[in-house]
């Protein structure tokens, strides 16, 4: 008890970089709740790093508790959606919990959509649109100052294959930009909990979600937050069931 | 289908018929059996009106239940009156000798409770089975023809032996165990009941043909037809007396037959004799040192792949013992230590065949040897030291010569251990997750992302604003610039006709500037025509352009002339005839009005 009081002045005494590697040193001795508290405490003092939620969706898991090791994990390719170590930890963790769901199915529209989840990240895709719109731009000023046919052809050419490329990357970005501000999502907590048709205690039960389950989250009522899971059924579950990503 | 709809009005009469006269008995197939025999209990109903309920049957000491009850049931009619009869029947085999008691059965048939009389049954060592005479017409098949007129009280004509080869041996010496049926009658089938367990052995089977076939044999004065039905080759482990516990066998015989001459197969369990081996120990004159327990004869050969190889590569050494005797047992021989070499474990491999003369075939070592250095190895020759049990009943020992390898130099010099070949590709053994980041370099604070920023908004709508704008400034400037053209174009005449007016009001006063205005007026038009400087133009270009413009080449000559007459005037002037300036005037309000027309 005394220790672990001291063990918090400690972490509040020390900065981000000190804590992140206590929480190391703990995971390495197989302390896994000391190691989450350091990487939490990380995390609270401003750090956002894939890193440390990587650490801590392993910590977690070590911890026999995969809900919040696959929320971290999420939280993690967040940030760095590229990340092989965190997209295989996610998978392994996902192969121990209670809920299946198919997600290799679906058109080529929702391969691609899934294609671009796994290989960009906002931050890239934002990059490209930028530089591939202050190339254009700067070809339109030249070809406007610049009046002779053959630099007008070649400019022309140079600038269609960009906008193909823009045409690519705009609407992914859009995608990627309405995932990731616009749609909330959230992973399950709860070991199982039951969605109703309604917000209340005695609505019907319509499904039962289990823990580590990433669901997409609507509207709050109360207690009760609307969700969806992946095979499109959606109730009512208490909202503290779940946390979003 | 006929009979479908017979029997339950047959069943119906027999209810009503017999009401009474009903009789329940037990018997035994036989008051006499042996414990290798099978006996039947029956307890029939006869003449049962009601519902026959299926008896009960008690546990009965020394009586192990073989099968049962099967049912018969039998419907006559004699002199229209229908009489039912049920026949249960058990089947038991005796488990040991003395007297059975079977106790009073119980028997429900309608409502009315029936019981049967005890029975006692008289239980011997061995089999007392009588089979009935062949009655048939037809004779038999099979060698059962044999045993027609035999005396009820000998043992029955299915029997089965075992024989061994030799009762005197060594350890480690074989046995050959023969087990054959002896039989004078037609058997469909045999199956072990007891395994032999061959404790204090080591054993092998003899693979024996899918169909056996038979020989004539003499057994205690009667002639049998024999079938070896298994073999087996055993190595005594430890020395003593031991004695071989009985084998069972279940036979299914054909015994008896019916009218036709149809054998029905009757189940019976026949056991082998006990037989004891005298087992002797190894003697312990003359017993080699590197003697390990082989027992037979053997001979050894060793044997390089290569004669040569250079240091730091692999060469294969053989040891083959071949020969016959307790060869799968045999240890691995020891290897003796080489200079500078490195020796790794050997792999054994044997062909061996099991057959009645025992364990005959090779076994073989191969260790891969790897020398380090170059020069000359000498392998020290393999001694081999065995028991022969056969002929002069001692030790014997075999070797092989020593052998010789040459060790070249090494391509590269290296102490690196060599890996034996038949590598595999590696395989996943477990999964797990991929271990924790300790690099804690750098860590990332949050932030907003730079494309949620300002400066990223002003960077893709910036230039391309600044373009918006520049490309509408462009366009305005193009179109005022068309505009004044426009507007000088179709002034153009008017602007003529002016400085022609002001020429002829200087016609009087001075002539200099009257031609300057006559010759501007024209070369004007022409500028303000093609929206260009009017100073550049020359003669020579006047007419060209006009010439392009498609004007007739008589007024190009007058224009042409016209200015000339003008420029003459002005660098060098000289008199002027007063009707001269009216001509001119007149010729170039003509020629512009002419232009205006064409251009």
């Amino acid at each position: 008890m005394i220790a672990a009081l001291l063990f918090s002045t400690l972490s509040l005494l020390a900065g981000p970089t000190e804590l992140f590697n206590q929480g190391v040193e703990s995971f390495k001795s197989g302390d896994f709740k000391g190691a989450i508290d350091a990487w939490t405490g990380v995390l609270s003092e401003g750090v956002e790093d894939p890193r440390v939620y990587y650490n801590l969706g392993n910590a977690y898991f070590r911890d026999n508790q995969p809900g919040r090791a696959v929320l971290s994990y999420e939280r993690a390719l967040r940030l760095d959606p590229l990340d092989r170590q965190t997209r295989e930890n996610l998978e392994f963790v996902r192969l121990r919990l209670k809920d299946r769901f198919d997600t290799t199915g679906g058109g080529p529209y929702a391969r691609f959509l899934h294609f671009l989840d796994a290989h960009a990240s906002v931050r890239t895709l934002s990059w490209i649109f930028l530089v591939l719109v202050l190339i254009l731009n700067f070809l339109w000023t030249a070809a406007l100052l610049r009046r002779e046919k053959s630099f007008r052809t070649l400019v022309t050419f140079v600038a269609s294959v960009l906008v193909a490329i823009l045409l690519l990357v705009g609407p992914a970005l859009g995608y990627r930009l309405y995932k990731t501000h616009l749609v909330e999502e959230g992973v399950i907590l709860s070991p199982a909990v039951t969605a109703r048709s309604a917000p209340q205690d005695d609505g019907t039960e319509l499904f039962v979600a289990h823990e580590g389950t990433r669901v997409r989250l609507w509207e709050s009522v109360g207690e009760w937050r609307r969700v969806t899971l992946p095979n499109g059924l959606t109730g009512f579950i208490p909202a503290d069931a779940v946390e979003t990503i | 289908m006929k009979y479908r709809f017979i029997l339950p009005v047959i069943l119906f009469c027999a209810s009503l018929v017999t009401a009474e006269g009903v009789t329940v008995s037990a018997s035994l197939s036989s008051n006499k059996a042996g414990t290798e025999d099978l006996v039947d209990l029956s307890v029939s109903v006869q003449g049962a009106a009601g519902d026959v309920q299926t008896p009960v049957l008690p546990d009965i000491p020394g009586l192990k239940l073989y099968g049962g009850p099967f049912t018969s049931q039998n419907i006559s009619m004699v002199n229209f009156q229908v009489s039912k009869s049920i026949t249960y029947t058990w089947r038991f085999n005796p488990l040991q000798e003395g007297s059975v008691t079977i106790p009073s059965l119980t028997v429900q048939v309608g409502k009315e409770m029936y019981k049967t009389q005890p029975l006692l049954l008289e239980v011997v060592k061995g089999s007392v089975a009588q089979r009935p005479q062949r009655q048939s017409p037809f004779g038999s098949f099979g060698p059962g023809q044999s045993g027609r007129g035999r005396a009820s009280d000998q043992e029955g004509d299915v029997l089965v032996r075992v024989t061994s080869n030799k009762r005197d041996l060594v350890v480690g010496e074989a046995v050959v165990l023969t087990y054959e049926l002896l039989t004078q009658v037609r058997v469909q089938g045999i199956s072990i009941e007891t395994p032999p367990s061959y404790k204090g052995f080591w054993s092998e089977s003899i693979d024996l043909p899918d169909s056996p076939q038979g020989r004539n044999v003499n057994e205690g004065g009667k002639a049998y037809v024999a079938y070896t039905i298994k073999q087996d080759v055993i190595f005594p482990t430890t020395a003593g007396d031991i004695t071989l516990d009985p084998v069972a066998f279940r036979v299914s015989a054909v015994t008896a037959s019916d009218f036709f001459g149809f054998g029905r197969p009757e189940e019976i369990v026949r056991k082998t004799e006990p037989v004891t081996l005298k087992i002797k120990p190894f003697p312990a004159a003359g017993k080699p040192k590197n003697f390990s327990g082989a027992v037979g004869t053997f001979s050894i050969q060793a044997k390089l792949d290569k004669d040569t190889v250079p240091a730091g590569d692999a060469v294969a050494l053989t040891l083959t013992v071949s020969g016959q005797g307790n060869l799968r047992t045999l240890s691995t021989p020891d290897f003796p230590t080489l200079p500078d070499c490195s020796v790794y474990d050997p792999k054994a491999t044997e062909s061996i065949k099991v057959s009645e003369a025992g364990l005959k075939g090779s076994r073989s070592w191969e260790w891969v040897i790897v020398p380090r250095s170059k020069g000359t190895l000498t392998i020290p020759s393999f001694s081999f030291a065995y028991f022969n049990p056969a002929g002069p009943g001692t030790y014997q020992e075999a070797a092989t010569r020593a052998l010789t390898l040459t060790v070249q130099e090494g391509k590269v010099e290296s102490t690196v251990p060599f890996v034996p070949a038949g590598g595999e590709e590696v395989k996943s053994l477990g999964r797990d997750i991929h271990f924790i980041v300790t690099a804690s370099d750098s860590l990332k604070t949050r932030t907003r992302p730079f494309y949620a920023s300002k400066l990223y908004v002003i960077l893709v709508l910036f230039p391309f604003i600044a373009n918006l704008l520049l490309f509408g400034f462009l366009r305005l400037r193009e179109k005022r610039g068309q505009s004044l053209h426009l507007i000088r174009m179709r002034g153009a005449g008017k602007q003529a006709m002016k400085r022609l007016k002001e020429a002829s009001g200087m016609a009087g006063s001075d002539p200099r500037v009257f031609f300057k205005r006559v010759r501007s007026s024209m070369t004007g038009y022409l500028a303000d025509r093609l929206n260009r400087s009017e100073e550049g133009l020359t003669i020579g270009e006047v007419r060209n352009i006009l010439q392009e413009r498609g004007l007739e080449t008589e007024d190009i000559q007058q224009i042409t002339r016209t200015l000339e007459r003008c420029d003459s005037a002005l660098y060098a002037p000289g008199d002027v005839q007063s009707g001269e300036l009216e001509q001119i005037l007149k010729t170039a309000r003509a020629l512009i009005r002419k232009m205006e027309k064409v251009l």
